[in-house]
């Protein structure tokens, strides 16, 4: 049973539309990730689908019901969702940041009963961020912010967890880290993840289910095998890949790349019909 | 829990600043024109003596001096959230044309209806106050890119313009201009106790109601994402913070006319003293704001006595300063 899908998706700002008669599903407790160049409308996507930005056509269905009828306090308890580069942080505690997760829960004034305060505990252990619970979260670095905001959106306890290109302005190390940290979530606890990546290879190594967008419509779904090929590639960044297989972990990976010359403006839609991956 | 080291230094800061308060209070009870001692005072508060000091205390000072005491509060608290709900550090209801908005339409009412009573004036004044906020932001989210800190200052500084012309020009053709700078220069003299009674109420249910939003505000202030993300119907709060700012300022025009600044500085100094978190940040910028006040228009009184030096140049005496030091810092203060 699929929780979550999106049924002829029409999003845009003013006249311009960005997300166009996009009808996906989002495969339950699976790590699911959307690729595609900047502009394509990956975040629009993913700020629909949470409910941030409305939709002008179509719908999103969860658990059978309409996500712009159903009350955003009742959402807060199914799906989290985790923006780009949360800016300032008002000086809050690493602590206090995390109990704003569990905000769905209470009305009004509402104090964090026992429960809470466990469920938060759970939330900083499970992130690692316990150490910094009495730090202004503007005194760690990059790496130690996103788990924090990670620990957050899990103190929501909600079974979907939706991140917005959690790995962007992290060096090496810390990107895994977090990616490793959602993929042990996923695994141990069945939390269904779905995230905006730009790296294609971490894409390829962590996704269950790879989403390519381009111009706000579906190019390809399916595993990585599926989707990092040279022809998936070709079609969604305009990119001649040089397609190879990790030897860690037997997933695709995208070793070099040229850009592909010719006539930008050349839109060839029944080349997309006709792709044919080599690993599929 | 993670909130209660930082609860418990709140409490102890803010008992500091109602002593602050309490003795601003006093000060400004005692010092002015009228030789009046401590004595007077408790005589005054307690008792139901005559005497030419007590009567000039209750009937001349204290009426005067809650005004500024409700005013300093009530600009404080509404330019905090003002700066919250932005993200904005160079919000101020006067910087941003509220005031000059009530202001004009306080000049308007004072021109059409010579008879308005307070009641009438007070309602004009949340008017104009909505029309003031509602064509800044309308002016900055015209263009692309929306409300940036300066481009809304610009706004307000064009729409401040635009409306003092107007109060002036109503001053001007139906020769109200006494009536009208009774209120606008004035400040505080002359605040009698009905205007009191009638105006006091609105500042302290929006006050009150601004306290018990203040969670919200602390969560919109963080990101608006994370806001909706977390059930939070941010458009609701968004309305009803909008509508507390609008009754805040236009209480205060209604009160003691065009006051700038109060409501950009209070919360910044607030913010070096209990951090950015709403919920701390609201009712120290009340006390404080109110205690500011006090002091201001003490400073006024007895600076150039037994002249009156107006509460309104004592303050943007001390606020320029501030301000070109916040736009100096860039908005950095702010954090």
């Amino acid at each position: 049973m699929v929780r979550l899908y999106t049924d002829s998706l029409h999003v845009g700002y003013g006249e311009r539309s960005i997300v166009k008669d996009l009808t996906i599903e989002i495969p339950d407790q699976k790590i699911t990730t959307i690729i595609g160049s900047n502009g394509c409308g990956k975040s629009t996507l993913l700020k629909a689908m949470t409910r941030i930005i409305p939709h002008q056509s179509g719908g999103i269905v969860l658990d059978g019901k309409m996500i712009a009828k159903e009350d955003t306090k009742i959402l807060a308890k199914k799906m989290a969702i985790l923006p780009q580069t949360p800016e300032s942080t008002a000086g809050l505690t690493v602590g206090e940041l995390v109990s704003y997760g569990r905000y769905p829960y209470h009305k009004g004034f509402g104090r964090l009963t026992q429960s809470d305060l466990d469920v938060i505990h759970w939330a900083l252990d499970v992130t690692g961020t316990t150490a910094f619970k009495y730090q202004p979260l503007d005194a760690l670095s990059g790496g130690q912010r996103q788990r924090v905001w990670i620990a957050m959106a899990l103190a929501q306890e909600t079974e979907m967890i939706f991140l917005d290109e959690p790995t962007t302005y992290l060096d090496m190390a810390h990107q895994l880290e977090v990616l490793e940290l959602l993929q042990q979530l996923n695994r141990e606890q069945g939390r269904t993840i779905v995230m905006v990546l730009h790296d294609l290879n971490q894409a390829a190594r962590f996704a269950d289910y790879i989403i390519a967008l381009k111009d706000g419509q579906i190019v390809k779904t399916g595993s990585s095998e599926e989707v990092i090929c040279h022809e998936v590639l070709k079609d969604v960044f305009q990119i001649d890949a040089e397609i190879s297989r990790d030897p860690r972990t037997n997933k695709p990976i995208c070793i070099t790349y040229n850009l592909l010359k010719g006539d930008p403006n050349e839109k060839n839609h029944d080349f997309r019909s006709s792709l044919v991956c080599a690993h599929a | 829990m993670s909130n209660q080291p930082k609860m418990g230094s709140f409490i102890v800061k803010l008992q500091l600043a109602g002593l602050i308060f309490v003795g601003s209070f006093i000060v400004s009870m005692v010092f002015g024109a009228a030789d009046t001692s401590m004595h007077d005072l408790w005589l005054a508060l307690s008792s139901d003596v005559i005497t030419d000091q007590a009567t000039i205390i209750r009937e001349i000072r204290l009426p005067r001096e809650v005004a500024a005491m409700v005013v300093g509060a009530a600009l404080s608290v509404a330019g905090a959230i003002m700066q919250g709900l932005t993200r904005n550090p160079l919000a101020d209801p006067g910087l941003l044309g509220l005031t000059a908005g009530a202001n004009a339409a306080l000049a308007l009412t004072i021109a059409l209806l010579p008879t308005a009573n307070d009641f009438t004036i007070t309602i004009a004044c949340f008017i104009g106050a909505a029309i003031g906020a509602l064509l800044v932001f309308s002016i900055g989210l015209l263009k692309k890119g929306g409300l940036s800190p300066f481009r809304i200052v610009l706004a307000g500084a064009a729409v401040h313009a635009f409306f003092f012309a107007i109060a002036e020009g109503i001053g001007l053709y139906f020769k109200v201009s006494k009536d009208v700078s009774m209120w606008t220069a004035g400040g505080v003299i002359g605040t009698t106790w009905s205007q009191l009674q009638m105006i006091t109420p609105f500042i302290l249910i929006g006050i009150f109601i601004s306290l018990f939003l203040s969670k919200q505000l602390t969560l919109l202030s963080l990101n608006e994402e994370v806001a909706v993300g977390l059930g939070q119907k941010t458009t609701q709060i968004k309305s009803i913070l909008f509508i507390l700012i609008i009754l805040l300022t236009g209480a205060s025009v209604a009160l003691v006319g065009n006051m700038t600044f109060i409501g950009l500085m209070i919360p910044h100094i607030v913010r070096g003293m209990v951090g950015t978190d709403y919920r701390f940040v609201l009712p120290m910028s009340a006390i404080i704001g109110a205690a500011f006040m006090l002091l201001a228009d003490t400073l006024g009184r007895t600076i150039n006595a037994p002249y009156e030096t107006p509460v309104v140049a004592v303050v943007a005496v001390l606020g320029l300063p501030f301000f070109l030091f916040i736009v100096h810092k860039g908005g950095r203060a702010f954090s």
